[in-house]
């Protein structure tokens, strides 16, 4: 990875995303990427459970006669115990309804952060943009992640994830442009002008609402749509199957429902105060935008919609998945 | 279903003109954190400084620039420098006039009325934004095309090197070495104490170089592309001049392998400064007066110096041409990093250009990493975890070396490290007294 200033040190980039937490630090002359899956196995109590998770050096955490396994070891241990994962987050935000959440979100972190070693040790962390309809979820998501990080003995700052994506990916022109994070949860965008952010916004379309979805119109679980989806679909060809017609229509939905709300989120703004000199660049990360064809699609359903501001390209991040830990690490060096 | 957005307050955005200017100003910074870094901090200062001032768009506009030159400078001379390409003499000037340009400016438009404040601005608008993007180019050499080390130099060093021609402002000597003079100077004439190992009473000698130390100039340069053509050699100019007035090393190697003369090889020049260095007879102390300073001018990347190979060969030849002509020793010619001290907390590696990877070998030297430091054995300095940080991660292995050594002297005579350090150090300071 190219190399970002030198003064990286103690600053960390952290994405707390609905489907994994990834952390970014410089380390030597280069970024360091680490990811854990934000999801964890309940087990039920029993000596052989015990025993297999000891062998296997498996953290887990005990409560109320559960073993929990979490991170990227619940994905490993689901199968063999013929059990499913459970998410600590739910569209974006921590899951209100998920009883275990706060101490594994919290648990998953400490192992991806360690405990601070500097006093000025900076973490940014991305938040999603936030729900109109209680703003408080928000506020109460962000203020449990500061206090985590606060533990931790770090200080720390948040990022919008749609601009975390334009101080990522739009250097060049100057942070002029419109970020899009397309993930798990939800679907974050905002439009920046000289990286100052002039409207954000969020969808609850994304990646979990294709494969719940396309799981119920199919008879398939959501857990097998997610695979076929991540594997094999092509949206720049014909579907094959009944799962990837499916699955084309509701990628679709997720564009329309994305491409309208940017519509009209931009038209507010363009009127007023703002006005663009020039047209600017559409950047998309995040898991959900990695199908091939998922570019081609956003950008003619762009031109098809009368977009009120004249869009010079669409382009996909060079590594989709990282443009939002790179862009909080960003955040998290300049903050000087 | 949530259909959330928020929308931000672009207030802080100014003028559609001064947006411009600050996009043409920021393309010249390409790091992302750097960028960021100085557009909210223009963008900041001048929502501040701009307060009050909304009906003068002209003041707001030299504010703004004036902020905007604040925060390069702020970028480029910070203490944890950034990769902001030179010139910055002239932008250092006129980041250091900045409050008196401001004044200036603002004076003579509120005398000289708006009318011709307005024609004034526009020009004043137009040449800064000129003079920023050509001050501030894109950064220099992709470090992909640089070698990670250079072969042994395998032919002996010519037996004599003389002057073939000498011809306007440029000398060829017999082994192919060409040195530019036309920023020569004599400066002061050698004359110093060598200090004999055996602790027979100093020596005065004087007139000719005793040793080399290689320095790297560790500046920014112009970038090196085609459309700075102009900008390349300019930059290397002005700052072979602007060494060359101040009297700061002999002679410089441009990135091209041009070698410039800055002060002819008898006369003194400043780059060496507090440095200790010792051959089998004696020992030097602060170099100047002793030794011959070659810099390179070079590129500080990822923890080392960084040159091209036209400079080597450009070295090689100027080396074998003073060590011809003067008879200077191997064991003499050392890089910085390596005689540097800090005297007042007795460390070595002060400074540290050179501490490490110099071609040593690619010059005909034997490897001067492995000597271990007379600034150590000696004299008894010693070094601190700020120095293998500063050189990511390792020390020469002359360092280890001369720690043994004195372990095992301090053993022999029964006394503790620190002890023999201190007194040791007692005798660099009783001679520190004659060179002074
Ligand atoms: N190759 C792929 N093709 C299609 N979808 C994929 C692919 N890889 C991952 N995804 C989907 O991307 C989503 C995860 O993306 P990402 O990691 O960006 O989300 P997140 O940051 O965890 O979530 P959010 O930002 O919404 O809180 C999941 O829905 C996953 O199924
Ligand atoms: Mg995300
Ligand atoms: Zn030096």
């Amino acid at each position: 990875m190219e190399n970002v200033v030198a003064s990286g040190e103690g600053r960390i980039g952290l994405d707390v995303g609905t489907s994994k937490i990834m952390s970014i630090r410089q380390s030597g002359n280069q970024l360091k990427a680490t990811t854990e899956i934000n999801a964890f196995l309940p087990l039920p109590h029993s000596r052989i459970t015990e025993n297999i998770l000891l062998q296997n050096k498996v953290h887990y955490y005990q409560n109320n006669g559960h073993f929990f396994v979490y991170g990227n070891n619940a994905e490993k241990f689901a199968g063999l115990f013929n059990a499913e994962t459970r998410r600590p987050m739910s569209g974006g935000l921590i899951n209100p309804n998920e009883p275990s959440a706060l101490i594994l979100i919290k648990t998953i972190i400490q192992g991806l952060l360690k405990k601070s070693k500097g006093k000025d040790d900076l973490v940014c962390y991305s938040i999603p943009g936030a729900p109109a309809d209680a703003p408080s979820d928000l506020i109460y998501h962000e203020q449990l992640l500061k206090g985590y990080l606060t533990e931790l003995g770090y200080k720390s700052k948040s990022v919008n994830e749609g601009q975390a994506i334009v101080f990522s990916e739009l250097e060049k022109e100057n942070f002029t442009g419109i970020g899009i994070s397309a993930g798990g949860g939800m679907c974050n965008a905002c439009l920046s002008y000289l990286s100052v952010p002039v409207v954000s916004f969020a969808t609850s379309k994304a990646g979990d609402f294709i494969d719940k979805s396309v799981g119920s119109v199919t008879g398939e679980s959501a857990t097998r749509v997610k695979m076929i989806k991540e594997q094999s679909l092509d949206l720049a060809s014909s579907p094959k199957d009944k799962v990837e017609e499916a699955l084309h229509i509701y990628y679709d939905e997720v564009i329309n429902t994305l491409i309208t709300t940017l519509n009209k989120a931009v038209a507010q703004t363009s009127t007023e105060t703002f006005q663009l000199d020039k047209p600017i660049p559409v950047v998309l990360a995040g898991g959900t935008a990695q199908p091939k064809g998922f570019r081609d699609r956003i950008e003619k359903a762009l031109e098809a919609s009368n977009c009120p501001v004249p869009i010079s390209e669409v382009r996909l991040s060079p590594n989709p998945t990282q443009a939002t830990a790179r862009g909080a690490f960003i955040a998290a060096v300049y903050d000087s | 279903m949530r259909n959330p957005q928020t929308k931000h307050n672009p207030a802080a955005l100014p003028h559609k003109r001064l947006r411009a200017s600050l996009n043409v100003l920021s393309s010249r910074i390409h790091d992302p954190v750097n960028k960021l870094w100085f557009i909210n901090r223009t963008l900041k200062g001048f929502d501040e400084k701009s307060e009050g001032l909304k009906r003068l768009p002209i003041v707001r506009g030299i504010v703004f620039h004036y902020v905007a030159l604040e925060s390069l400078g702020e970028l480029i001379w910070s203490s944890n420098p950034v990769a902001v390409a030179l010139p910055t003499r002239p932008l250092w000037v006129l980041y250091r006039l900045r409050h008196v340009l401001l004044a200036l400016t603002i004076g003579a438009i509120s005398l000289g009325g708006y009318r011709l404040g307005v024609v004034g601005y526009d020009a004043a608008q137009t040449g800064a934004d000129w003079l920023f993007t050509r001050l501030i180019p894109t950064p220099a050499m992709a470090s992909a095309d640089v070698l990670e080390s250079y072969p042994d130099r395998e032919a002996l060093p010519p037996k004599s090197v003389w002057l073939v021609s000498s011809e306007g402002n440029e000398e060829l000597w017999s082994n192919g070495l060409r040195v530019d003079t036309s920023f020569e100077t004599v400066g002061e004439p050698r004359s110093f104490f060598a200090f004999p190992t055996d602790g027979a009473p100093p020596v005065p000698l004087g007139g000719n170089p005793i040793g080399i130390v290689y320095h790297a100039s560790q500046s920014d340069m112009a970038p090196l592309a085609r459309e700075f053509n102009r900008d390349i050699l300019t930059t290397t100019r002005e700052l072979v001049g602007w060494l060359s007035r101040r009297e700061i090393y002999n002679y410089m190697i441009d990135r091209f392998g041009l070698v410039y003369r800055i002060v002819s090889d008898k006369g003194v020049a400043v780059h060496a400064g507090v440095s200790i260095w010792a051959d089998d007879d004696y020992y030097y102390l602060n170099l100047n007066k002793s030794f011959i300073g070659v810099a390179f001018e070079s590129q500080w990347n990822a923890g080392r110096d960084i040159i091209t190979e036209a400079q080597v060969q450009a070295a090689l030849n100027l080396t074998d041409a003073l060590r011809a002509r003067y008879g200077i020793a191997d064991a003499n010619c050392v890089p910085h990093g390596l005689v540097s001290v800090n005297a007042t907390r007795r460390l070595i590696g002060y400074h540290a250009d050179w501490a490490q990877s110099f071609p040593v070998g690619a010059l005909g030297l034997e490897d001067k990493y492995l000597v271990p430091p007379a600034s150590m054995t000696a004299f008894g300095f010693g070094y601190d975890d700020d120095l293998a940080k500063r050189l990511g991660g390792a020390l020469w292995p002359g360092v280890a070396q001369a720690e043994r050594e004195v372990d095992a002297r301090a053993k022999e005579e029964a006394v503790s490290p620190e002890v023999l350090r201190a007194r040791l150090h007692r005798r660099y300071r009783e001679n520190l007294d004659l060179v002074r």
